[in-house]
């Protein structure tokens, strides 16, 4: 079990912006550009972005550097984002260093 | 759950039914002679017979049976020989999957008691060429005019909406370039690498959606146990990649060069025109959306872990 982290939202047309409250990769930053990218990545951005594919419709591509998770939608999602917000507050809490 | 399978003494069939046998799962076998075991079930797709009775007691079937695409072994390649695309091999390849199609649809509609479960075998060449486009399950755009698309369409594929069964989950698995010990584009790749003389087919840049052949059985056990998973299923790596860059990695693997170009005119002199663009020349950069969706995992993701294990076998 982990914590419940805090995720404050920034929406701009088809990209939505997540401010998380703990780090999920390095500072260099990494682009996911399907599914299949995420699936060869097995640190924590990786298992995020893979998460983030199976669980919401319409994304085209995944962007995570350190604290920031940028997602580009192929369509406009309206002004709600809680079931992408919900993913990412869970996700730690399923998520341990080596689980899948 | 009882599984019947077609095709059951082929490439994927022998693997498949060892796997579902290990794992529990009670196999059944549709042969085309008189069955002499309780596991076999008698059916003729030419003639449109099947044993209806024994086909009511499946919970699902597995459908593989058909015409291999590829020459059986390397002098298939020669003019003459049966493995190339002639008019006979061509018809055969067709309707072997028509006729079967045709007739479990059928059946499915003719009967009150069938399996739950149909999942039958397609290929990716069912969304013809598409360059460096990116192809998921999503893609409806099928690029027509080739033998081995119109195969996948129309024999594969097209019959099963003749299907008035709504409770029976169909799964169309798109298997793409199947990579394993026994199959013979396997043994060109790995013997040309060895010989030191691998490299660009034409111009190479064609894309390459490959799988390995455990991770093609895995796939379609996965697809029997999870009820979420139907329609259209891409069985393919997740790094589709061009075919230079293929060669080259499953090159370094064995510490071989991968630099000499083979011109396509030479290729499609040796093979036949069709049967090298169906096999070499077309262009598909497919990704497994709904696998890795649903949580499937892959044994090899990477061509260099599997040429790895082609490698130390």
């Amino acid at each position: 079990m982990g914590q419940i982290i805090e995720v404050k939202t920034t929406k701009l047309n088809k990209t939505v912006i997540f401010d998380l409250n703990r780090s999920v990769s390095g500072q260099e930053g990494m682009t996911f550009n399907n599914i299949s990218d995420a699936s060869l990545i097995s640190d924590v951005s990786g298992k995020l972005a893979l998460k983030l594919f199976q669980e919401i419709e319409d994304i085209e591509t995944i962007f995570i550097q350190s604290n920031i998770v940028t997602i580009n939608f192929y369509r406009n999602i309206g002004n709600d984002a809680s079931n992408i917000e919900k993913t990412l507050k869970n996700f730690f809490i399923f998520y341990k260093d080596g689980s899948n | 759950m009882k599984v019947g399978i077609t095709g059951a003494s082929g490439f994927i069939g022998k693997k498949l039914s060892n796997e579902l046998t290990e794992k529990g799962f009670e196999v059944f076998k549709f042969v085309r002679r008189e069955p002499q075991k309780e596991n076999e079930i008698y059916w003729s797709p030419s003639k449109q017979e099947i044993d209806k009775e024994k086909f009511g007691t499946l919970d699902a079937i597995v459908h593989l049976a058909g015409e291999s695409l590829a020459p059986k072994d390397i002098f298939g390649f020669l003019p003459l020989s049966g493995g190339r695309w002639n008019k006979e091999k061509k018809s055969r390849i067709y309707w072997s999957r028509k006729w079967a199609s045709d007739l479990f649809m059928k059946t499915f509609n003719d009967s009150e008691s069938y399996p739950k479960i149909f999942i039958t075998a397609s290929g990716t060449t069912i969304y013809g060429d598409h360059s460096d486009e990116i192809i998921t399950e999503s893609t409806t755009k099928f690029n027509r005019g080739t033998f081995d698309q119109l195969v996948a369409e129309e024999a594969w594929e097209e019959p099963l909406n003749q299907l008035q069964k709504s409770d029976v989950r169909v799964v169309k698995a798109r298997n793409g370039f199947i990579l394993g010990r026994g199959n013979i584009a396997t043994q060109l790749i790995t013997l040309t690498t060895k010989l030191n003389i691998s490299g660009p087919l034409g111009k190479g840049t064609q894309f390459w959606s490959w799988i390995s052949i455990e991770d093609v059985i895995n796939a379609y056990v996965f697809c029997l146990e999870n009820e979420d998973v139907s329609g259209p299923v891409n069985f393919v790596s997740p790094v589709p990649m061009e075919q230079k860059e293929f060669s080259l990695r499953f090159a370094k693997v064995f510490k071989k060069l991968s630099i000499i170009p083979a011109p396509q005119i030479a290729i499609n002199l040796l093979m036949g025109s069709e049967l090298a663009h169906g096999l070499i020349f077309c262009s598909l950069r497919i990704i497994p959306e709904k696998l890795l969706k649903e949580g499937f995992e892959f044994q090899y993701p990477l061509i260099e872990d599997y040429a790895k294990a082609l490698k130390d076998e």
